[in-house]
């Protein structure tokens, strides 16, 4: 698949720092770095995967990448506009260009909205004048586009008519009805079951290939996200550690972090049976408050001095691939 | 001496409802033999937990057991459906632990992770000195500093609630352990983690593990023998090798075809429809309306369990 070099979503240095509070009276404050300078670009038609563990900031940066959240920092440019300085008029613009895909196909759609209503709701709001007719003709067609054909039969039912792998498609059919040039899938498979996931996974390839869509595709399931992404980024604790082309990051991981994630991955096949060596990491808590350290120092095999005191910068090590390790200066 | 642990005999369970009877388990047969690491994988819905609850005979109505048995060969035969209360308290966890589902939810969030782990010990004829020495061990062989002992459960991350889990499963050197999704909910490199600590384990002690899981991939990786459970049955089993290599029933097939692998490139393709609904009665195959490879005889009958070689069996018209 080609890739277009033209850069539709480009993030420079994006911060974002949340404080939780406990206690009775919220004295225990504790600060947790979800973004930590991250700069990332997304071109058009790209799929880019983003991994990581719970907690590393995935989502938060989905989240920052369509403006539903405030930023502490940095610039997020969308065809070389700041889209947090956008005036109301070109947020809306904006919003009809960006859609999201969530995780939960149970909990995102609406129960008492029925097929049709779920996905023209979206469509209405940018197209106030359109006819009903053509609305109609719209979702049908991207009804068809998900898979769920014949798609007429679809319209009247409601989501509890409808097993996980179609309310998901439904959940995508509504973020494509805008025809949006960048879309977020968040987890968009980790809830269904693996018979389903493939497809689902096939449509988003689809997308791509027929509407190029660009997508950033946010995982925590290696084997899925390199199946439809074309470069891989690894995150940890809110920053981005490694990026490469998918297939060059799987086989040639080289920052300690991603060759501990690559390890860890189940392969299915029985030829390479794990035995009892535990993966090498040390046991160290990780701090997110933003210490000025590289982010994987408590647990890296590799930890030099300079690790605890400096943060690696993404340097690049081979054709555009990027690591943050001092292994590699 | 045989070298059997466990063998489930025709089991049968089904869920009461008040206006439909769901049979979760139709007709399961398996064997698990000692130092062996037994994978059960299948879709949700498949009865694989509820199948799984029956090994220490946790099923409370509206479950009921309407047929079959479970042997655990130690010292004699027990059937465990026969077993009195007092007996089962037993058996549980001194025979056959869990490590259950979302066990990161399993522990008390009131009581320190010591008492909750003495607690199993108590139980079980441990005297207080031996158990409150025996909990370090047993932290320490499911990898966790003996420190945390006098912590509470909210204190802990989630991989280390886990491993709370898997020291209270071997707190009174269970013989067999069940891990129903025991890392589903975990990062991979916790689950690796966790994973070498049960090897570790099955190395050292010679116990048995039965895991249960969705996730095929990772049942490669450690278990010996695999069953496929679909809809309430085993529709395939097979030593792990032998499975991946040669897979003979159309679900296992397409069930291999649906996940992407890391080491090669190929397209992936997802099992079109859904799974019967289990209320439902069932005629013929339960996996015919899925199946890209059915015939008449597949509607009308329902295939019966068929040894195609050393340990492979399959329940499909195809190889009747």
């Amino acid at each position: 698949m080609t890739v277009d070099n033209e850069i539709i979503m480009k993030m420079e240095d994006l911060s974002k720092t949340f404080l939780t509070t406990s206690g009775i009276i919220r004295r225990n404050k504790r600060v947790v770095v979800a973004l930590d300078k991250v700069t990332l670009d997304i071109k058009k038609a790209e799929i880019l995967g983003l991994i990581g563990e719970s907690g590393s900031g995935k989502s938060t940066l989905g989240l920052a990448a369509l403006k539903l959240l405030d930023i502490d920092g940095g610039k997020l440019l969308y065809r070389g506009n700041n889209i947090y300085d956008l005036n109301k008029k070109d947020t809306m613009n904006f919003r009809e260009k960006t859609q999201m895909i969530f995780q939960d196909p149970y909990g995102s759609l609406n129960p008492v909205l029925s097929v049709y209503n779920t996905i023209s709701t979206p469509y209405k709001v940018f197209h106030k004048n359109a006819n009903e007719r053509d609305v109609i003709e719209r979702v049908l067609h991207v009804l068809e586009i998900v898979g769920l054909s014949p798609s007429h039969q679809y319209l009247a039912k409601f989501p509890n008519q409808l097993s996980g792998g179609q309310r998901q498609r439904v959940g995508i059919a509504r973020a494509i009805i805008t025809n949006p040039e960048f879309l977020v899938a968040d987890e968009p498979v980790s809830m269904l079951d693996v018979s389903l996931r493939a497809d689902i996974l096939n449509i988003l390839l689809n997308l791509r290939k027929e509407l190029s869509t660009s997508i950033l595709f946010i995982s925590h399931d290696i084997a899925v996200t390199q199946y439809v992404s074309d470069r891989i980024a690894v995150m940890h604790l809110g920053q981005i550690v490694e990026i490469a082309e998918s297939t060059e990051l799987v086989n040639k991981p080289l920052h300690p972090y991603t060759q501990t994630l690559i390890n860890s991955i189940p392969i299915p096949d029985p030829e390479k049976k794990w035995d009892s060596t535990e993966p090498k990491v040390l046991a160290g808590e990780y701090n997110n408050e933003g210490k000025n350290e590289c982010s994987f120092a408590r647990k890296c095999p590799f930890v030099m001095d300079k690790c605890r005191v400096s943060r690696p910068p993404l340097i690049e090590k081979g054709k555009d691939h990027y690591v943050a390790c001092y292994l590699y200066e | 001496m045989s070298n059997t642990l466990l063998e489930v005999k025709n089991l049968k369970i089904e869920y009461r409802m008040k206006d439909r009877i769901v049979r979760a388990v139709r007709d399961v047969n398996l064997k698990i033999n000692k130092r062996e690491i037994v994978g059960i994988v299948g879709e949700s819905g498949c009865g694989k937990t509820t199948l799984a609850m029956s090994f220490l005979k946790l099923i409370d109505p509206p479950g009921y057991i309407t047929d079959g048995k479970i042997i655990f060969h130690n010292e004699g035969e027990i059937d465990v459906f026969n077993l009195k209360p007092s007996q089962l308290r037993k058996y549980r966890w001194k025979d056959v632990s869990m490590i259950f589902q979302g066990s990161m939810n399993a522990l008390n969030p009131v009581t320190k992770i010591e008492e909750q782990v003495m607690d199993v010990m108590l139980e079980h004829d441990y005297d207080y000195e031996t158990a409150n020495r025996r909990v370090d061990e047993l932290l320490r062989l499911a990898g966790l500093n003996p420190n945390i002992r006098k912590q509470f459960p909210h204190e802990l991350s989630g991989g280390m609630k886990q491993r709370v889990n898997i020291a209270l499963s071997m707190a009174c050197d269970a013989k067999l352990v069940i891990a129903d999704e025991a890392t589903t909910a975990l990062d991979v490199v916790v689950q690796r983690q966790i994973m070498a600590r049960l090897l570790r384990l099955r190395d050292e002690r010679g116990i048995s593990l039965v895991f249960i899981t969705h996730d095929i991939s990772l049942i490669a990786n450690i278990a010996d023998m695999v069953y496929v459970m679909y809809a309430g049955k085993i529709v395939e089993s097979a030593p792990v090798k032998e499975l991946f290599s040669n897979p003979k029933h159309p679900y296992t097939i397409a069930l291999l075809n649906s996940v992407p692998t890391i080491s090669k490139e190929k397209k992936i393709k997802g099992i079109p429809g859904m799974p019967p609904d289990l209320a439902k009665e069932m005629k013929g195959c339960p996996f015919a309306d899925r199946c890209n490879r059915v015939f008449d005889k597949c509607k009308e009958e329902e295939p019966p369990e068929i040894g195609i070689g050393s340990n492979h069996n399959v329940s499909c018209h195809l190889y009747g």
